[in-house]
């Protein structure tokens, strides 16, 4: 029995809302995106823990095989190792030698990438194309905290690498209507939350923070993702992380990052964001030429 | 101007941005700057954690290490305890036969500190060894295979010592053979402590076998004593009947001497049995054969083997031993004539005596002979010898290499083995097959001095006075022969023919004296008879009298009161002494 169709007859447009979010989010948790969860809330685990050694991390690493071959891959890649001319057998050196905070990145964009890297192209949209996009949004978001603020940025990281896993799961599980969705976006030239909403009533931003929630990961996540395609309706602590993360998305969006729906339009709601957070469109500008010169030095030694 | 104005204003501007901008990325350096020394730190950190666990890594090794030398150390010591405690020869060699390990046991055999064995070769520690163990050694290694108990011998300051040795390959931890294991197991003791055992068993299956034959003997002597006590009795009872030129007299001489040789023939046998002598008599060996040499045995050997040159050394000073003179009279008589007999040829036959003190025990025919004072009688001749397989059956009854009939019972030899033993004497062989025989004959010293010569007593000495005797014997005859004897020695004489009639008897008919048979069958013997004697008739006289050879229970009756012991067959003078002896004493 088609619940949505019979839940039509009772339940208003929101309760319908909710009950189709449930729905997915039930399907997402059945399938191996959910294999995200545990290396994420693991990581969560590494950051917040003051007293966390190279030890916790090389725990982690060693429950997921392929994860560690890539990180002594890494290690032992010239980028890497420069002029060393020792190898690294053990993760616990590797870790050491890369350093814990890229360990954190790396296992977590690892685990990401592998769910978004099954590639289907959709007109211009491929999880590869969604895949990149994300990564450039956490990097820069990232890279905001750490030279605007001077902060290490690492749950910034985290949520730029998941805003989008609402995509992933309506790419998934609503695949016909999610192509509509970008056809929509793309012949009406409007960003793909207001696609989404013209599809479904919700958006991948609300899908994203079901899921999120549903694996019972922080707040901060959670509210990163959940009001990343409307960040001035958001009133509480985390608007830093949710406007930077915006401006992000934005950018990226804008320029080279693209990942097949049209890009948001909304200049103002940017430009109010960079002064909530404080940030000189040059600045923004300055960084994000950081981050595209990063991007580019990674994808030619093959990192992602 | 202006141009030059709004050129300025624009490089002003461009100036200005370039400044911003600037300021920007210090501010981003500036901000990077502070993270990467917060991160510098953290590794840092991380690297002394690191650091700190590698050291306690490294610790634990070494403990790890540590114990783990422990345990082959403890392993090793305890590998030694066991070699050591081996009672064989243990010992590792490597691929060119030197010693690399050998136990305590191996050492205390070749009187060398381990250390002076470590690292010679076999050859230089046994030059006089065994040669085929050196090709042993190289087949081991060789061919993988063990070699077992495979014997040889091996040269010790212990003497040459015979050895039993199991070798196999020594292996190291890849199975590359590398030397040899070898044990030894020196079996010379054994081999010898064995054969002694078997030698031992030998002879004392000579012994037993030599008993049974005596004990045999013993009981046919007694029943032919019974027979024979009429044969020898009688004729002197007619003897003293006849006129002195009866023509019956030399018939019955002759019934009297066959009777006498048929007694000496149970005599021999009762010898075998070795109860029939009484061994309490103190004499002089030399005596015994001066005695022998001037008999008329001896005057018939000597005639019988004119071969034959006698030599006689005696020992002036010879000491006493305490025995029989008639067996041991036997003994120098059949000796004797063996060896004159042995004697084919021209030869001589020597008998010695001699004084001998063993200071420690040594070996003879059948047993060792303890340590003490010993008389000694050699009787050696230049005869036929023996051979070494016939030595050990010259003992045996009957057993003889001689030409039967011309002398002997077939038991003198028996009678030689008996006598000795009965006198707690031992006897050496040595013979040469065509050379002759040596017996040394060893009789324990007495010190008790050597009693008078007996001399032949007349009759009247011990004639009756009209005494009353009972005579208690449960054979017949015995009865009769008694009953004559005494009657012609004038004594009134009753019999009875049990212990229990005899106390019944007496209880009636008081006697002067009791002639007690000591073995009566059935009922009570002579000891208990005359237990119940005395408790009606204290202090009764008694004579005691017995085929066998005083016993234990003789000498308890004798306690008890009892008079002499009168050995059966018994002569008219043995008995009449006895009784007169025995009446007279006070």
């Amino acid at each position: 029995m088609d619940r949505r169709t019979t839940g039509q007859l009772a339940m208003t447009p929101e309760q319908q809302k909710d009950d189709a979010i449930r729905f997915l989010v039930e399907q997402v948790n059945a399938s191996d995106i959910s294999s995200i969860k545990s290396i994420v809330n693991a990581i969560i685990q590494v950051i917040n823990d003051p007293h966390s050694t190279v030890k916790e991390l090389k725990e982690i690493i060693l429950l997921d095989p392929p994860l560690a071959a890539k990180v002594l891959r890494i290690a032992n890649s010239a980028y890497y190792s420069r002029s060393f001319t020792r190898t690294f057998t053990e993760i616990e050196q590797a870790i050491i030698w890369i350093g814990s905070d890229i360990i954190k990145e790396l296992a977590l964009s690892q685990k990401v990438c592998e769910i978004f890297n099954r590639d289907e192209e959709i007109g211009t949209y491929s999880r590869k194309s969604l895949w990149t996009h994300s990564i450039a949004v956490a990097l820069l978001t990232k890279m905001i905290f750490r030279k605007e603020f001077g902060l290490p940025g690492e749950n910034a990281y985290m949520a730029g690498l998941l805003h989008d896993i609402g995509i992933i799961a309506e790419d998934q599980f609503l695949q016909e209507d999610f192509k509509r969705a970008l056809q929509l976006s793309k012949t009406k030239k409007i960003d793909m939350a207001r696609a989404e909403i013209e599809t479904w009533d919700y958006n991948h931003a609300e899908l994203g923070q079901a899921i999120i929630d549903s694996w019972n990961l922080p707040g901060e996540l959670s509210a990163t993702v959940g009001c990343h395609t409307d960040p001035l309706a958001y009133r509480g602590a985390f608007s830093k992380i949710i406007c930077t993360l915006y401006a992000a998305d934005y950018i990226c969006q804008e320029k080279d990052f693209a990942f097949g729906a049209a890009p948001i339009q909304d200049k103002p709601v940017l430009q109010k964001c960079l002064k909530q957070i404080a940030v000189k469109p040059r600045a923004l500008d300055l960084i994000f030429r950081g981050m595209k010169a990063e991007m580019t030095k990674m994808h030619d030694k093959g990192l992602f | 101007m202006a141009l030059s104005k709004d050129s300025k204003e624009k490089e002003t501007r461009e100036l200005k941005k370039k400044i911003l901008r600037l300021e920007t990325e210090n501010k981003h350096l500036a901000n990077e700057l502070r993270l990467a020394e917060a991160e510098k730190e953290t590794a840092r950190e991380n690297y002394f954690d690191i650091i700190a666990n590698m050291e306690e890594k490294v610790a634990q090794r070494t403990r790890e290490t540590r114990e783990l030398h422990k345990i082959i150390e403890s392993k090793s010591k305890e590998l030694q305890v066991m070699l050591d405690s081996s009672p064989a020869m243990i010992f590792y060699m490597d691929i060119e036969q030197r010693y690399i390990r050998v136990n305590k046991e191996f050492a205390r055999t070749l009187g060398l500190p381990v250390n002076k064995i470590i690292g010679k070769t076999y050859n230089e520690l046994f030059p006089g060894g065994e040669k085929s163990f050196l090709k042993e050694h190289l087949e081991v290694m060789h061919t993988g295979r063990p070699a077992l108990n495979t014997a040889g011998f091996i040269d010790t300051p212990g003497g040459r010592r015979r050895v039993f040795t199991n070798k196999i390959p020594y292996k190291d931890i890849n199975s590359n053979i590398i030397g040899i294991i070898g044990f030894a197991l020196d079996v010379t003791d054994l081999e010898q402590a064995e054969k002694e055992k078997r030698e031992l068993e030998k002879k004392l299956a000579q012994v037993e076998k030599m008993e049974a034959i005596g004990r045999l003997a013993g009981g046919v002597a007694h029943d032919l004593n019974n027979v024979l006590s009429a044969v020898v009795s009688y004729p002197d009872l007619l003897l003293t009947k006849l006129e002195e030129n009866s023509p019956l007299r030399k018939s019955i001489e002759i019934i009297r001497k066959s009777g006498e040789k048929a007694a000496a023939i149970v005599e021999d046998l009762l010898t075998l049995a070795r109860r029939g002598v009484t061994v309490t008599e103190v004499v002089n060996f030399n005596d015994i054969i001066t005695n022998y040499l001037e008999s008329p045995e001896h005057e018939k050997l000597k005639a019988y083997n004119p071969q034959v040159d006698f030599t006689i050394q005696l020992e002036k000073n010879l000491l006493n031993i305490k025995g029989s003179p008639i067996h041991l009279t036997k003994t120098v008589m059949n000796l004797m004539s063996n060896a004159a007999e042995a004697t084919l040829h021209q030869g001589t036959v020597t008998i010695t005596t001699a004084n001998r003190y063993l200071d420690r025990p040594i070996q003879s025919y059948d047993l060792s002979v303890p340590e003490g004072d010993y008389v000694v009688l050699t009787i050696t001749d230049t005869g036929v010898g023996i051979k070494p397989e016939n030595l050990k059956k010259i003992f045996e009854p009957f057993y003889t290499k001689k030409v039967m009939g011309r002398s002997g019972t077939g038991l003198g030899m028996a009678v030689v083995w008996g006598t000795v033993k009965d006198h707690k004497g031992n006897i050496n062989i040595t013979s040469a097959e065509g050379r002759g025989t040596t017996f040394e004959l060893y009789f324990p010293v007495s010190r008790e001095h050597a009693a008078r010569e007996k001399i032949a007593v007349p009759v009247k000495q011990y004639l009756g006075r009209g005494e009353q005797i009972l005579v208690v014997d449960d054979v017949e005859e015995q009865r009769n022969i008694s009953s004559l004897l005494l009657t012609s020695l004038n004594y009134i004489v009753e019999t009875v023919s049990s212990g229990e009639e005899a106390v019944e008897y007496l209880k009636i008919h008081p006697m002067d004296l009791v002639i007690l048979d000591m073995i009566m069958d059935p009922g009570i013997d002579g000891l208990d008879t005359y237990r119940e004697i005395i408790k009606h008739q204290p202090g009764q006289k008694a004579i005691i009298t017995s085929g066998y050879s005083e016993t234990a229970r003789v000498r308890e009756a004798q306690h008890l009161g009892a008079g002499a012991y009168v050995k059966k067959p018994y002569t008219l003078e043995r008995i009449g002494l006895a009784v007169r002896a025995e009446l007279d004493r006070q």
